[in-house]
């Protein structure tokens, strides 16, 4: 098949959304990144914690979702919405320190290290109780 | 590939691409903020964190709903 026919057909869009704005946007994202000083790191840490404790919200849709298509008992789905549940409220907690703390002008650094532990810890609920 | 497998795929790579663009605007602001997020970046951020608690009080109500029921 010629190259300008794969093109015409589309076979090849899907590539080229790829080459023309997913490339450029995440090689410029890694340079800007690199740039970032102790605090940007941090943020960078904060930002990981606000999208866990976003997936921790997903995964307790689909313990609703289980319940009512009858996959798991009652019980069952309020163990493991319980489970998250904590979880997104101590990752919450942590990230609402950090973030006082941080204003209060601690280090970041070290301030990044207890915001990755807290952000490791609900990873592992996830992995435990999420689907 | 049939019309509509080609629609979600682009639409796909679309949506990575306004995450990756999305990004990389926050990171150039940082960059041009000294190397750290801008306050409105930090709300923002602030917000979703507000937000996903709110959706999971009322996932966890739905829930419990459902028991009653």
């Amino acid at each position: 098949m010629r190259s300008r026919e794969v093109i015409r057909r589309g076979h090849m869009l899907p590539i080229l959304l790829m080459v023309a704005f997913v490339l450029p946007g995440v090689g410029c994202g890694g340079d800007a990144i690199k740039n970032l000083t102790a605090a940007g790191k941090f943020d960078i840490a904060m930002e990981t914690a606000t999208g866990v404790m976003e997936e921790l919200t997903i995964q307790a849709g689909y313990v609703v979702e289980d319940r009512r298509a009858g996959v798991i008992d009652q019980h069952e789905a309020e163990r493991r919405y319980d489970a998250l549940r904590s979880s997104q409220q101590a990752l919450g907690g942590a990230a609402e320190l950090a973030r006082v703390a941080f204003e209060s002008g601690d280090d970041p650094a070290l301030l990044t290290t207890d915001l990755n532990a807290a952000i490791g810890a609900a990873r592992a609920v996830i992995r435990r109780e999420g689907r | 590939m049939s019309t509509t497998a080609i629609a979600i795929v682009a639409d796909t790579l679309l949506g990575i691409a306004q995450i990756a663009a999305n990004g990389y605007a926050a990171a150039k602001r940082a960059e041009a903020n000294g190397g750290e997020l801008t306050p409105e970046d930090r709300d923002a951020m602030a917000e979703r964190r507000a937000n996903a608690t709110a959706t999971m009080d009322q996932i966890g109500a739905e829930l419990r709903a459902l028991g009653d029921g």
